[in-house]
């Protein structure tokens, strides 16, 4: 596989949000909003790298019976540092996503990536695929949470600035908005429609 | 007996591997969790801190059986209670509410809530300004029921969640 084709397959062709579906559980909860998307988005994009170099590097010391419970080990081991460094650095974004951090152990796209591409690859191209998957599902994770958060309350980047550290930086569009967006069934339909998007896409490129 | 399933073969090395593996991550967490403990404990308690005192404009807070008692050059000039309402629309409401020497409210606080997100969450300061129509009022001053009728407006599509943070208020002053 070469950077490009692992590129490509992890931005768009096999996109972990849009065309796995996997991680579905943080992806439908934290996008209700732009910055919480982008904290579980980033953390999410570490750990998967992370999770997948050490995968890989380790991966000729497992075995066919205990390589499931090591990868989950290695993954869930990544997930408590991440989130011991963000109650470290970042505790007020910690008191709105730290829930769902822990629930990143959960996401299958990590598993998935590990038992798929790491465990089967050199050091190099794993880290690569972890951090091209990782983008794919922040870039997805934002695009929810821009759509929702814009339609469904009217404001774009509210509490950014628990991320950023600078002032706050909330941009007001809307007095209200289409709520059903913000509450859980608009992020099964926010999510409908970027799947149909996708598809009307490529079924125009083909 | 005849077995038709081959059972794995355990040799030391095996086991060895991933035990040590686990030993590494084991490590690994410990040494994260000495290094950031301090931090996050401090993190903690200074985000709780700045909650607190930004109710009280500032004020000094010695911490007392029920809530904080607040201090101001020495003297003390009220106090902060927390308070459960139950009768919110998906659940218990936590409340802070700092109150005068005479009782009259400084101001109230949502800690923790089950609102419905967009609606009835407007009763957090972080996302409507609805819970500092209180500051100010006391017992015998207000009509503690919704406007109209009473002295309070509530939050339009979230009556029952108003009404709860309202008689909430109105019970602890009348205590």
């Amino acid at each position: 596989m070469t950077a490009i084709n692992l590129a490509k397959d992890g931005l768009w062709k096999n996109n972990p949000a849009l065309v796995q579906l996997l991680g579905l559980c943080p992806l439908l909860a934290t996008s209700n909003s732009f910055a919480t998307s982008l904290g579980l988005g980033l953390t999410t994009l570490v750990v998967l790298t992370l999770s997948n170099f050490t995968i890989s590097l380790v991966r000729g010391l497992l075995d066919e019976e205990t390589r499931l419970p090591v990868q989950i080990l290695v993954i869930a081991t990544f997930v408590t540092l991440a989130d011991l460094s963000l109650q470290y650095w970042f505790f007020d974004m910690h008191q709105r996503i730290g829930l769902f951090v822990a629930l990143i152990v959960t996401n299958c796209t990590l598993l998935g990536r590990a038992e798929a591409f790491a465990s089967k690859n050199p050091i190099i191209s794993s880290t690569f695929d972890g951090l091209m998957m990782g983008t794919g599902f922040l870039l997805a994770l934002l695009l929810m949470g821009t759509i929702r958060e814009v339609a469904g309350n009217g404001t774009l980047f509210t509490n950014l600035h628990l991320l950023t550290g600078t002032p706050d930086m909330s941009i007001h569009i809307a007095d209200s908005g289409f709520l059903l967006l913000v509450l859980p069934p608009g992020a099964f339909l926010t999510l409908g429609c970027l799947i149909a998007c996708k598809n009307v896409i490529d079924g125009a490129s083909r | 007996m005849t077995t038709s399933i081959t059972t794995p073969t355990t040799t030391p090395m095996k086991i060895l591997k991933p035990t040590l593996l686990a030993l590494t991550c084991a490590l690994l967490l410990v040494l994260a969790n000495q290094l950031t403990q301090q931090t996050i404990e401090s993190n903690q308690r200074h985000y709780e801190e700045q909650v607190l005192r930004e109710m009280v404009n500032g004020a000094e807070l010695i911490k007392s059986m029920a809530g904080y008692n607040v201090f101001q050059n020495g003297a003390q000039i009220g106090t902060i209670e927390p308070f459960t309402s139950t009768r919110g629309y998906n659940g218990k409401i936590d409340l802070l509410i700092a109150l005068t020497n005479d009782r009259e409210v400084i101001s109230v606080r949502v800690t923790q809530h089950e609102e419905t997100p967009g609606i009835g969450d407007k009763i957090e300061q972080d996302v409507s300004a609805w819970i500092h129509q209180f500051a100010g009022r006391s017992k015998g001053d207000t009509d503690w029921t919704l406007y109209p009728g009473g002295d309070i407006d509530a939050i339009s599509g979230a009556t029952i969640t108003s009404r709860a943070v309202t008689s909430a208020i109105a019970e602890v002053l009348s205590e």
